[in-house]
C-alpha cells in the first residue's frame, strides 16, 4: 500500500506493507534516530512526535499513520550546530549509549514548546514513557531543565561538579554534626571532594564533553542497526518451547519450501563444534559444554534452528513450519534441588569434558581457605550463621542483542555487532564457522547498553552460520521476550555465612558456602562464582577465611555476566550479615564494620587464591596491599547528606500523621575490584596528523560508560592537547590493537594505562622533533602544553609545526606510539552506600525515598561519566533489590518476558540520587584513577534491607523485596 | 508482532458496522494493545480513526467522551473529572498515552486497569452501536461480556462529573501497575467503590463491606490471599480518607 505522511515538514509518499510498523518504514525512510526497544512500544526508544505528540512508533502501523505529520529527531540537523536541547544534552552528560537520546530530546521539545517553565514532575512525567538502564534519569532531567533555561534566553550556570571540602584527615573517622548539611545542589551534580595528593592536571579531571556527544544527540548512525547493507536477510531463531528435551527429528522441508527463505540450520547441517561462549580470556573456563545447534535443548528458550529469509515476518513464519519431534525430559530449577539424586541429568552427552560431577549437575567446586577456619570459629567468643537467597534479573539493556555478518568482497567474514568483547568473539567464533581468525573481522559500533549481557559471543555464530550458508548479510536482532529468556541473566544464588567475631568484635574467621545456578550451560558460571567468594571474603580483615562452593547445572534460562559479577549477590549476604552481628554485639553498625574494614596497607589475603583460571592452594610468599582507600571520607559524607543520625529519632521512624508508615535508613560497605590482575590487557596506538592532531586507536569498548571520551582525556593530558585534537576510533579487529573488551571493571585503569603509555612514546618523540627545530639539546627539558612545546627559555614550536615538519619536511617519519598494558595489581575502589526508605507496615509497599553513595575511585577521569556510571548502576542495583525478577512457571517458561510485568525503574518514580566523589590518589593507575563501573551494583540492596530492619526490626534475607514478601515478613515477626 | 493481513479506514460508522461483522476483522483504535500482540492468527484490521468519535461533549449533566479520543487528550481536557485526568495518567507512560484511547482501554478489559475503576465511581455507561442501533449500558455490563464487541462498535462513553474521588494501590514500585488498587468516589448520593486486580476485570463493591464475595487471582505478583487483605486496607484507608478521619 501506498501512504502519505508528514515527514519533519515534507510531505512523503511511501510503500509499505500494511503488518508494517511506522518505526520500520522511517528507519527504511532512513530515520536513523528512531530506535527498536521493543514490540510493544514500552522502552520508548522508537518514539516519534506524531501529529505534535510524543508516541511510540513501534506500535503505530505505517497505515494508520497515513495523513498525519511525523517529526523525527533528524529535523533538528539542518546545521551544523547543535539545538539548545541538543546541547543541553550533550553539556550535562545526559546520554551515556544515547540509544534512546532521540526520543527524549523529541519529548522535551514537545514539553518545553507547551511549558517553557517544568516542574521537574512534569519534565519526569514526559520522560516516564523512555526506559533508560544507564543514566537513572538524572542527568537527562538536568538537561531538559538546562535546555528550558536557553530556550527562554537565559544563561544557565556552566554544568560543572560542586567541589566539597573533605570532613576527614582522609585517616579517621569524624563525628558529623547532625545539624551540618551539605551545600545545596541539583542531584545531577557530582560532588566532588578533591585530595591534596593529587597533582593539578588540565585535560584530566575535568568535566568535558563526551567525544561521540555530536553523533549521539543528533540521532546519527551508530548502532548496528544504523548501518544498512544491500541484499540483507533477516534471521530469525526457533527456540525451544521446553525445559529439557530430546530433539528426536527436525523436518525443516516446509520451511525451506516457502518463498523468500533462504537457508534454514539446525544440528543436522551445522557442524558440531563445542565452545563456551562466555567472553573471556584465551583459554576459555571448561566446560566447553554448548554448540551452535544441539540435539538436546536444555532451557525453555534455547536453540532449536534458524533461518535466513528476505523479511523477518517470512522468517519467523519459517520457524512456525519446521517441525521438531521432541522427547520431553524432566526438567529441574533450583541449585539446591538439581544435586539429588532423582534430578535429571543435563549434560549427558559424552563430548562434554571437565564437568565435576555430570551425574550430580555439578559443574564446578570451587574451595580457597586462608588459615584455619574451623578452630578459629570453635575458639571464638561468639558465631554466627545466615543464609541468604539471591534470585535472577536480567540486564535488560534497551538496545537487544543484534549482529549483521556478511562475507566481504576478499570473502572474510565480518560481523558488525553489539558486543563487549570484539576480540574475544573473532577467536571464539573463527573455529564454530571453520575459518581463520585471520579471516574474520569483528566491527563493534556504539552498543545499546551491555552491563555485563553483551560480554559473551551470544548470536554472532549464527548471524555468521547464515551469512556463509546463504553467501549474503545476514541480521540477526532478538526481541525483547527473547532478550529476556534466551540471552544471559544474572546468576541465581544460595550463601551461607559463618563469622567468628572475638570479644572485642574483631572478626577471627568468617567462611561462605555458596550453592550457584549457572542454569544449562557454564559459560560465565565459574568465574561469577568465584569472584562472589572473592568479593564476599575480602571486605574485612580476617586471618582465616573459607570459600566452599557448588556450581550447579539446571534448566533455566542462562545466566552469565552481569554488571557486578557476584559481587552484588555477595555482599548482599555480607553486608545483611554484618549489619546482624553489629546489632547483636551492641556496636554501631558502622562502627562494627570499621574495626574490621580492610585500610591501606592490609593485605587482600584471599584474592590471589580465587582466580580466573583455577584456584591456589598454597600459601604465597606475598599478597597484595590496598594502597588507596577513602572510605573514612565517603562515609562522612554519605553521613551527613542523609542525616544519618535520624536512624535513633522515633518521632521522624514513626510519624504520627501516617499511622501505617515507618522510616528507616540503611548502610552497606562496598569494596569492589579494578580489573583481573594479570590477565586483563588493553592496547592502544596513537599517531601525530598534519594539524597537530592525533588518531587514537584502542581496542577497548566503550558501552556508553564514556570510555572513548576518558581514554582520549588521558592522551590529551599527555599531549598537551585539547580532548578535540584527539580523534579516538575503538574496537575494530582488523584496526585498533587486542584488548580483552569492556568488563571487569578494567578499562579506565588497564586500556588507560596502555593510552598513557602510548602518548608517552608519542610524546617523546615530538619533544625530541621539537628540540631539532629550536635546537634544544636536551630534548626533556622541552614541556608540552596548549598544543605546543615550551623549551625552558620560553621559545615554542606549534604541534602543527612539527607534523609538518616531520611529514613532510626534513627526516620524514609518522610520529607514532603503541602501549599495551596489564596490570599486577588490582585497586579496590570503596564506597558508602546510603538508602532512605518507608515501609508501608499494612501492606508490605516500600518506597525508595533517597540513595546516596559516596564512593572512592581514585581520580575520576571525568567527573560527570563518572557520577553518570554511579547513577546508572544505583537504578540497576535498585531494581535488582526491589522489583526486578525472572518469574518461571512449573515448566521453566519466563511468565513475565516484557517491561511492566517485568518491572523496571520509570523516571517518574526514581528516588532521589546523589552522588559523592572522594577523590584518592591510587599511584598505579592512570593520573590516580581506579574503577568506578560496578561498584554501584553492589551496595543498595543490603543497604534497603538493613533500613527494613531499621524501620520495623524485620530480618528478609531474600530477593526482591516485593510488597508481599515484605508483608509476610512482617506477619511472621 | 501482530499477524496484519489488511488495513482498512471506513469514514462512515456504517461502513465500520460493515466491515467488523466480517469474520476476523477487528477494530483498531489506538493500537497499543493490538499492534504489539504477538496473535499468530491473521488479523482485519478495521482502523476507526476516520469516524468522528473524538469530541468530549457535556450532555444533560454528564461528560460523553467519544471512545477514540485518547488518554492524552483526556488528561489536558480541564472539562473532564479530576479523577478521570488522574487515572488516565497513571494507565500508561507518556509515550502510550497520545495512542491509547478510552474506548480501547474499555473493550481491553484489564483487570488493572485503574482508569476502568474511576470510569465504574463515575457510573460510566457505554453508547454502542451495533446492527441494531445505538444502545446504552452500564460499563459494568459491557467488562463482563465482551464478546459484544465482536460487532459493535463503543461510540461514547459517558460519565457523571460530580463528586469527589480517592485512590489507594499497592505496587511493587511507585508508578507499577498495582496489584491492587481501590478508587472511592463519594457524591450526592453515596459511595462508589471499585478494586482492580481482584477479578478479571475491575470491579464495582459494596463499601460497606468491599471484599465480600470477592475471590482475587494468584500470580506472581500476589497471591489470592495477599490480594484480598489488601483490598480490605486500601479501601478501608479511601473511606477514612474520605471522611477526613486519617
Amino acid at each position: 500500500m501506498r501512504i502519505t505522511i508528514e515527514l519533519n515538514g515534507q510531505k512523503r509518499e511511501i510503500d509499505c506493507e500494511v503488518h508494517e510498523t511506522l518505526l520500520t518504514v522511517l528507519r527504511r525512510e532512513g530515520m536513523s534516530s528512531v530506535r527498536f526497544g521493543s514490540s510493544s512500544g514500552e522502552t520508548g526508544a522508537s518514539a516519534v512526535l506524531f501529529d505534535g505528540r510524543l508516541a511510540s512508533s513501534e506500535v503505530i502501523l505505517a497505515a494508520q499513520a497515513d495523513g498525519h505529520s511525523v517529526i523525527t529527531l533528524e529535523s533538528l540537523n539542518t546545521e551544523a550546530s547543535l539545538h539548545p536541547v541538543q546541547a543541553a544534552f550533550a553539556a550535562t552528560g545526559a546520554m551515556q549509549s544515547g540509544y534512546s537520546v532521540g526520543a527524549m530530546i523529541l519529548g522535551a521539545l514537545q514539553l518545553l514548546e507547551e511549558n517553557p517553565t517544568p516542574t521537574e514532575t512534569e519534565i519526569r512525567d514526559m520522560l516516564s514513557g523512555i526506559l533508560d538502564r544507564e543514566t537513572a534519569y538524572v542527568k537527562p532531567v538536568a538537561a531538559i531543565k538546562q535546555a528550558a533555561a536557553l530556550l527562554r534566553g537565559e544563561e544557565p550556570e556552566p554544568f560543572r561538579p560542586l567541589i566539597l571540602k573533605p570532613m576527614t584527615d582522609g585517616v579517621n573517622a569524624v563525628e558529623v554534626d547532625p545539624n551540618d548539611s551539605p551545600p545545596d545542589a541539583s542531584d545531577a551534580v557530582p560532588r566532588l571532594v578533591p585530595s591534596s595528593e593529587v597533582p593539578s592536571t588540565s585535560v584530566v579531571g575535568q568535566p568535558e564533553i563526551k567525544v561521540d556527544a555530536v553523533r549521539l544527540v543528533k540521532g546519527n548512525p551508530a548502532f548496528t542497526a544504523d548501518f544498512d547493507i544491500r541484499g540483507l536477510l533477516h534471521a530469525k531463531v526457533l527456540l525451544s518451547p521446553h525445559a529439557h528435551a530430546r530433539i528426536i527429528s527436525i523436518d525443516d522441508s516446509e520451511a525451506n519450501a516457502l518463498p523468500g527463505v533462504h537457508a534454514v540450520i539446525h544440528h543436522e547441517n551445522i557442524n558440531r563444534v563445542k565452545y563456551a561462549s562466555g567472553g573471556q580470556s584465551y583459554p576459555n573456563p571448561k566446560p566447553h559444554d554448548q554448540v551452535s545447534f544441539d540435539n538436546k535443548v536444555r532451557h525453555v528458550g534455547d536453540r532449536v534452528a534458524a533461518v535466513a529469509a528476505e523479511t523477518p515476518e517470512i522468517a519467523q513464519e519459517a520457524c512456525n513450519l519446521i517441525k521438531v519431534e521432541y522427547e520431553i525430559l524432566p526438567a529441574v530449577f533450583d541449585e539446591l534441588e538439581a544435586g539429588k539424586p532423582d534430578a535429571p541429568v543435563i549434560h549427558d552427552e559424552v563430548d562434554t569434558e571437565d564437568i565435576a560431577d555430570r551425574d550430580r549437575n555439578l559443574v564446578h567446586q570451587i574451595f580457597a581457605q586462608r588459615g584455619d577456619v574451623d578452630s578459629a570459629l570453635e575458639s571464638a567468643a561468639r558465631t554466627y550463621e545466615q543464609t541468604f537467597r539471591v534470585h535472577q534479573v536480567q540486564p535488560a539493556p534497551i538496545e537487544p542483542h543484534i549482529s549483521t555478518a556478511w562475507l566481504d568482497s576478499d570473502e572474510r567474514l565480518v560481523v558488525r555487532t553489539a558486543t563487549q568483547v570484539p576480540f574475544h568473539t573473532r577467536r571464539m567464533l573463527a573455529p564454530l564457522v571453520g575459518m581463520d581468525i585471520k579471516d574474520v573481522r569483528i566491527i563493534k559500533p556504539r552498543i545499546g547498553g551491555g552491563f555485563g549481557a553483551k560480554q559473551e559471543m551470544l548470536i554472532e555464530d549464527i548471524a555468521a552460520h547464515l551469512a556463509i550458508a546463504t553467501r549474503k548479510p545476514v541480521q540477526l536482532e532478538l526481541t525483547r521476550a527473547e532478550e529476556f529468556f534466551a540471552s544471559r541473566t544474572r546468576h541465581p544464588q544460595t550463601l551461607t555465612y559463618r563469622t567468628g567475631v572475638d570479644s572485642e568484635g574483631n572478626l577471627v574467621a568468617q567462611e561462605l558456602k555458596l550453592v550457584g545456578n549457572t542454569g544449562p550451560y557454564g559459560t560465565h558460571g565459574y568465574t561469577v562464582q568465584t569472584v562472589a567468594g572473592l568479593r564476599g571474603l575480602s571486605s574485612y580483615n580476617c586471618d582465616n577465611k573459607r570459600f566452599d562452593c557448588d556450581v550447579m547445572y539446571t534448566n533455566i534460562p542462562v545466566p552469565g555476566a552481569y554488571r557486578g559479577y557476584g559481587a552484588p549477590q555477595a555482599l548482599f549476604g555480607l553486608e545483611a550479615h554484618m549489619e546482624d552481628i553489629a546489632l547483636d554485639l551492641g556496636i554501631d553498625p558502622i562502627e562494627f564494620r570499621r574495626r574490621n574494614w580492610v585500610k591501606v596497607g592490609d593485605e587482600l589475603n584471599i584474592a590471589p587464591h580465587l582466580g580466573e583460571h583455577g584456584t591456589v592452594e598454597e600459601e604465597l610468599d606475598e599478597y597484595p596491599k590496598v594502597m588507596s582507600n577513602g572510605i573514612e571520607e565517603c562515609v562522612a559524607q554519605g553521613t551527613r547528606a542523609i542525616a544519618w543520625h535520624r536512624r535513633h529519632d522515633e518521632s521522624w521512624k514513626n510519624p504520627v500523621d501516617r499511622p501505617h508508615i515507618r522510616r528507616g535508613l540503611g548502610f552497606a560497605f562496598c569494596m569492589h575490584g579494578t580489573s583481573i590482575p594479570f590477565l586483563d590487557m588493553g592496547g592502544c596506538s596513537i599517531k601525530l596528523n598534519d594539524d597537530g592532531s592525533f588518531n587514537m586507536l584502542v581496542g577497548a569498548t566503550d558501552l556508553g560508560t564514556g570510555a572513548d571520551t576518558v581514554l582520549g582525556q588521558i592522551a590529551a593530558e599527555v599531549l598537551g592537547v585539547p580532548l578535540e585534537d584527539i580523534r579516538v576510533y575503538s574496537s575494530d579487529t582488523d584496526v585498533t590493537p587486542f584488548d580483552t573488551g569492556a568488563y571487569a571493571s578494567s578499562t579506565t585503569y588497564i586500556s588507560g594505562t596502555a593510552v598513557k603509555k602510548a602518548a608517552d612514546v608519542v610524546r617523546q618523540r615530538l619533544k625530541e622533533r621539537a628540540a631539532m627545530l629550536l635546537d634544544i639539546e636536551i630534548p626533556c627539558s622541552i614541556e608540552l602544553r596548549d598544543k605546543r612545546a615550551w623549551a625552558p627559555d620560553g621559545r615554542s614550536v606549534s604541534l602543527e609545526e612539527i607534523a609538518l615538519d616531520s611529514l613532510h619536511l626534513n627526516e620524514q617519519e609518522q610520529i607514532m606510539g603503541t602501549g599495551s598494558h596489564v596490570s599486577p595489581d588490582c585497586p579496590p575502589p570503596f564506597a558508602a552506600q546510603f538508602v532512605e526508605i518507608e515501609i508501608d507496615i499494612e501492606t508490605g509497599q516500600i518506597e525508595i525515598i533517597k540513595m546516596i553513595m559516596a564512593v572512592d575511585c581514585g581520580v575520576a577521569i571525568n567527573p560527570v561519566t563518572a557520577s553518570g556510571q554511579v547513577e546508572g548502576g544505583m537504578l540497576q542495583a535498585l531494581g535488582y533489590a526491589h522489583c526486578e525478577e525472572i518469574v518461571l512457571d512449573e515448566k521453566g517458561k519466563m511468565v513475565n518476558p516484557s517491561f511492566g510485568p517485568y518491572r523496571i525503574y520509570r523516571a517518574d518514580e526514581m528516588p532521589e540520587t546523589e552522588v559523592f566523589l572522594v577523590q584518592t590518589m591510587e599511584d598505579s593507575g592512570p593520573f590516580g584513577a581506579k574503577a568506578v563501573a560496578e561498584i554501584p551494583k553492589d551496595g543498595v540492596a543490603p543497604a534497603i534491607r538493613n533500613a527494613i530492619l531499621n524501620a520495623t526490626g524485620v530480618r528478609i534475607n531474600e530477593l526482591p523485596f516485593t510488597p508481599e514478601r515484605v508483608h509476610q515478613a512482617l506477619q511472621r515477626d | 508482532m501482530a499477524k496484519i493481513i489488511s488495513y482498512q479506514r471506513p469514514e462512515s460508522l456504517e461502513d465500520a458496522l460493515n466491515l467488523i461483522s466480517q469474520e476476523k476483522h477487528i477494530p483498531l483504535a489506538g493500537g497499543t494493545l493490538l499492534n504489539a500482540g504477538d496473535d499468530v492468527e491473521p488479523l482485519h484490521l478495521v482502523d476507526l480513526q476516520g469516524l468522528d468519535l473524538k469530541r468530549i461533549e457535556e450532555a444533560e449533566g454528564r461528560l460523553q467522551i467519544g471512545s477514540m479520543v485518547t488518554l492524552d487528550e483526556i488528561i489536558k481536557n480541564t472539562n473532564c473529572p479530576e479523577s478521570i485526568r488522574i487515572s488516565a495518567r497513571s494507565e500508561l507512560p507518556s509515550t502510550l498515552r497520545a495512542l491509547a484511547t478510552i474506548g480501547g482501554t474499555v473493550a481491553s478489559a484489564d483487570s488493572d486497569s485503574q482508569l476502568l475503576a474511576c470510569l465504574l465511581v463515575h457510573d460510566a455507561e457505554v453508547v454502542i452501536l451495533g446492527p441494531n442501533g445505538e444502545s446504552t449500558s452500564p460499563i459494568s455490563d459491557v467488562l463482563g461480556n465482551l464478546e459484544i464487541f465482536n460487532s459493535q462498535l463503543i461510540l461514547s462513553i459517558s460519565v457523571a462529573t460530580d463528586g469527589k474521588c480517592v485512590f489507594e494501590s499497592t505496587g511493587r514500585t511507585p508508578a507499577d501497575t498495582p496489584i491492587v488498587s481501590v478508587t472511592t468516589r463519594k457524591c450526592a448520593d453515596g459511595y462508589r467503590m471499585a478494586i482492580t486486580g481482584v477479578a478479571t476485570t475491575p470491579v464495582l463493591v459494596d463499601h460497606e463491606n468491599p471484599t465480600l464475595s470477592l475471590k482475587p487471582p494468584s500470580d506472581f505478583r500476589g497471591s489470592s490471599k495477599y490480594r484480598m487483605q489488601l483490598a480490605e486496607v486500601l479501601s478501608s484507608r479511601t473511606l477514612n480518607s474520605m471522611d477526613g478521619e486519617n
